[in-house]
């Protein structure tokens, strides 16, 4: 038996030693002796976290099927053990060869989101690897980030030696095996990074160099040498159906987040939520074919035997052929007592149908995203969701005998005024209007209606990419004024609110749209105590601030301002394929408070089609309407309901 | 047809805490091809007993578990376990006959992980209690780190303990705190012969080297009353007047019993 890389003692200790001892079912274990290059793929938060990434299972999927490729996993070791490794000077290790990633060739780490940064510069602190990517040496592993983050790298930039822009099923092999063949040769550490740079997707930020303006602004952003692109091209995968994926998912001994099978259905959204990322960075949308998620979802059961089987992508009832696929899963899998579990789902009577067939209407509760209190900024954000619609979907579901709603909005919107903040309460309460308004004896007691708000960060690459934010008081008179709106509320008894924190957001909101002027900031604040900043627990925001003050960094130039679309981005020189022009239109069209139709109803030129597939070569009617545009399947596509005595 | 496993979990998995280490077997079953029974309703869940959850951290060869299979049950049933069976949605004649017990054996030994491993399987009644009400003992091999309690002469400490006729521990539990004596439920202590611990080193994931001490518990176990060996072993410290150190500790189960001084594995029938 392999031995593990902690003590006996040391495992005794720490709480959950579980996360630390690999041999997970479906590991890959490999002889280092028959590989040549060790891969360590990080997701730097917990364990728990990590291990429901997708993203990592289909790279570790698709990097081990290389024979010449030993993929493994790392995750952020929790405090008690960070604390530990560092008194007793114990270096990071691999999951799975209980190995020191410092003697791998790659360390990859997924960018989720801006708040695990200090969880970054402790996985390479306690890994023994220099924090600047200029300070490391030939045996020290290339260190690499993607993920969304990655599509604005540059406060990132110091640490990392480059940054994989676009999804790993098309170059990472070639970025693998240039690797290999440039070690074979003999050739340095800098030689391949130059040579890269000439991969499409990949940018290596210490082959640019930056500078600014006195009012801050960025002035320039240029390659240093004429063989290094300006522009760096997000990498797409345009067929999905035939890429590869966890046949073979990883199944945790400990309760993770995502404890089930995860089928991605499709990539991309088509509905161009003005503030979502996601709806941008990963257009078009690209549908993964029937046949192949049949397959998936059998061959993933049966050699994970989870018990659970949840459908993954932006917005699951735009995929094509949803009744078919709940047909199939509904007919093969209850039937083997598996659960089947059904998020991002639009509220209609079909979805209804398929819904009370798989869950238990009395316990669960349904899900509205709204994100706005009025038409007027739901149109501004462009959420085609009508408050008809909503109405409709919740007296549909109360009828159906539901009566747990839950409701997601954000506070702290572009152009967002009192009245949109009332809104909320009143949407709520009006929610709570088509529940009593059912007779009293079809009725399932009380409805039970959550409200919850976060509060908004502008992201790049976002139509609100430009949008400003604001000071951490402020959003708490935001959520306060919804607060007392919604105890002023008839049925106020009947809705519980509940509001995030708001420190978070102005660093999130900071690291999000920074430039490479925040690399001391967050050096400073790893080495002063940040770490596991997603957790409220752990999150010190004064830490933070006295980083600022060290580094002599304004935070609130990045977060306060309204950009004008003149001036150049950090993120500019990256191009996602939806183009600037589009993402300066639609600024100007939420300003004027005009929707903007879907990709399905009418194609709006973001750029996109350049890729060549997905949704914007989908068969179109006279009209430009998509053959596959959205309405509510027919009820009759159902499988037959089975009854259950129980 | 319910059947008693008796397995081992040895290894890096005795980090896996008993509720993850019971979702983990129940992931395994199902991988393996054996058709277990399901509750109804909304979330079917297996209808799944340990006898006794063993802590993270500890090792054992004598672990027992209850599961109830799809399976016809080849010994006559009465009408309350037929009806008991109803309940479930199975029929006992419908359902297809079970492979033998050293084929079920080895479908889940192909799918548990690494240091777990089901030795037998033998078929228990439909009402019979279930594994976790038959418990009454088990024994332990407790290893100790070189560094621990070195000076001290261990065998007169257990003889000096198991000469007093109470030996009261304070119990704080989340919900209260109590004063429990502990000495009616130790059935036997000794430290051990060198012979012994090498005898069952072939079940152990470590090298006992630097554990060349150990001692042999037999406790009172189960819902009734059970001493866990971590806490006699505080009791020994505090009769030496050592500092406990639960972490130089290793624990082995060896077995655990029913009434009567019976091994839980003597109870049921081979199929």
């Amino acid at each position: 038996m392999k031995k593990t890389a902690l003590s006996d003692r040391i495992l005794r200790e720490v709480e959950k030693p579980a996360r630390y001892i690999g041999k997970e079912i479906n590991s890959v274990e490999k002889d280092p002796e028959q590989v040549d290059i060790r891969f360590a793929m990080c997701f730097p938060d917990v364990y728990e976290i990590g291990m429901s990434h997708l993203g990592i299972q289909i790279i570790y999927e698709q990097l081990n099927r290389l024979p010449y490729v030993w993929c493994e996993r790392v995750y952020s070791p929790w405090p008690d053990l960070h604390r530990i490794m560092k008194e007793q000077r114990i270096p990071l290790f691999a999951l799975e060869s209980q190995e020191m990633v410092k003697g791998f060739d790659f360390l990859g780490i997924t960018l989720q989101y801006e708040l695990c940064y200090a969880n970054i510069l402790q996985i390479l602190d306690l890994s023994g690897i220099p924090l600047h990517a200029k300070d490391r040496g030939e045996e020290d592993p290339i260190v690499l980030g993607g993920g969304p983050c990655a599509y604005n790298p540059e406060p990132l930039a110091d640490f990392f030696d480059f940054f994989y822009i676009g999804e790993s099923e098309t170059v990472m092999e070639e970025v693998v095996r240039l690797r290999r063949d440039m070690k074979k040769a003999g050739r340095s550490r800098a030689e391949y990074l130059r040579e890269l740079s000439h991969i499409p997707g990949m940018y290596v930020p210490s082959l640019y160099e930056v500078s600014y303006r006195e009012d801050q602004t960025l002035a320039a952003f240029s390659p240093r040498y004429p063989d290094v692109p300006a522009r760096v091209k997000r990498q797409v995968c345009m067929n999905l159906s035939e890429a590869p994926y966890p046949e073979k998912p990883l199944v945790p001994y400990i309760k993770v987040t995502q404890d089930r099978v995860v089928l991605e259905i499709q990539r991309g959204c088509i509905r161009g939520c003005r503030f979502c990322q996601a709806g941008m960075i990963y257009r078009p949308l690209r549908e993964k074919s029937l046949d192949t998620l049949k397959k998936e979802a059998e061959r993933m059961l049966e050699a994970s035997g989870h018990e659970e089987i949840s459908l993954s992508s932006l917005s699951s009832s735009d995929y094509s052929q949803l009744p078919e696929l709940l047909d199939y899963l509904i007919k093969n899998f209850r039937s083997q007592s598996i659960n089947i579990s059904l998020p991002s789902l639009r509220i209609d009577n079909f979805s209804l149908e398929v819904m009370k067939q798989v869950q238990d209407v009395k316990k669960s509760s349904l899900t509205f995203a709204p994100e706005a209190g009025t038409q007027r900024l739901r149109d501004v954000i462009n959420k085609g969701l009508a408050e008809e619609e909503i109405l409709a979907g919740a007296g549909a579901a109360f009828r159906g005998g539901w009566n747990k709603v839950k409701l997601y909005f954000m506070l702290g919107l572009p152009t967002e005024t009192k009245e949109d903040r009332k809104g909320i309460a009143h949407l709520a309460q009006g929610i709570c209007d088509a529940y009593y308004e059912i007779p009293k004896k079809d009725r399932n007691g009380k409805c039970e209606i959550t409200v919850s708000t976060s509060f908004f960060v502008p992201k790049p690459f976002t139509p609100f990419q430009w949008a400003p934010m604001y000071r951490e008081g402020m959003y708490l008179d935001r959520a306060k004024e919804v607060k007392e709106e919604i105890r002023a509320m008839k049925n106020q008894k009947s809705i519980r609110y509940i509001w995030h924190d708001a420190k978070g957001t102005v660093l999130e909101g900071v690291l999000a749209r920074g430039d490479r002027r925040l690399g001391p900031v967050i050096e400073y604040a790893y080495r002063h105590g940040a770490l596991f900043d997603a957790w409220t627990d752990y999150f010190n925001m004064d830490i933070w601030m006295e980083a600022f003050a060290a580094a002599g960094v304004d935070h609130e130039f990045y977060t306060l301002r309204e950009r004008d679309t003149e001036e150049l981005l950090p993120w500019d020189f990256i191009d996602i394929g939806v183009s600037r022009r589009f993402m300066e239109r639609e600024w100007e069209r939420a300003r004027e408070g005009v929707v903007t139709p879907n990709c399905r109803e009418m194609c709006r030129g973001c750029g996109s089609r350049s890729f060549g597939g997905g949704v914007c070569f989908e068969e179109r009617d006279d009209k430009g309407h998509s053959v596959n545009a959205w309405k509510s399947p027919e009820l009759s596509t159902l499988p037959e309901r089975e009854e259950d005595e129980a | 047809m319910k059947v008693r496993m008796k397995m081992a979990k040895t290894g890096p998995i005795r980090y896996v805490g008993h509720l993850d280490f019971m979702r983990s077997f129940q992931k395994a079953l199902r991988r393996s091809g054996i058709r277990a029974a399901f509750s109804r309703g909304f979330s079917p869940h297996m209808l799944i007993s340990f006898a006794s959850p063993l802590g993270v951290g500890l090792e054992s060869v004598g672990e027992y578990v209850d599961v109830e299979l799809a399976y016809r049950d080849p010994f006559p049933l009465d009408p309350v376990e037929e009806q008991r069976l109803e309940s479930i949605g199975l029929k006992n004649e419908d359902l297809p006959p079970a492979p033998s017990s050293g084929e079920l054996c080895r479908m889940i030994n192909r799918e548990l992980p690494e240091g777990v491993r089901v030795f037998s399987m033998k078929r228990v009644g439909q009402m019979k209690e279930k594994a976790m009400a038959l418990v009454r003992g088990a024994d332990y091999l407790v290893f100790l780190e070189d560094g621990f309690l070195a000076e001290a002469d261990l065998t007169e400490a257990v003889l000096s303990l198991l000469a007093e006729t109470s030996i009261v521990i304070h119990k704080v539990t989340p919900k209260s705190e109590s004063d429990v004596d502990i000495r009616p439920l130790i059935y036997d202590l000794g430290v051990m012969e060198d012979g012994f611990c090498a005898r069952e080193e072939r079940f152990l994931s470590f090298d006992p080297e630097g554990f060349s001490r150990s001692l042999f518990m037999s406790l009172s176990a189960g819902s009734a009353a059970n001493l866990k060996p971590e806490t006699l072993m505080a009791a020994l410290c505090r009769k030496l007047g050592k500092e406990f150190d639960p972490c130089a500790l290793r624990i082995l189960r060896l077995e655990m019993y029913a009434e009567a001084s019976k091994a839980m594995s003597e109870l049921g029938e081979a199929f």
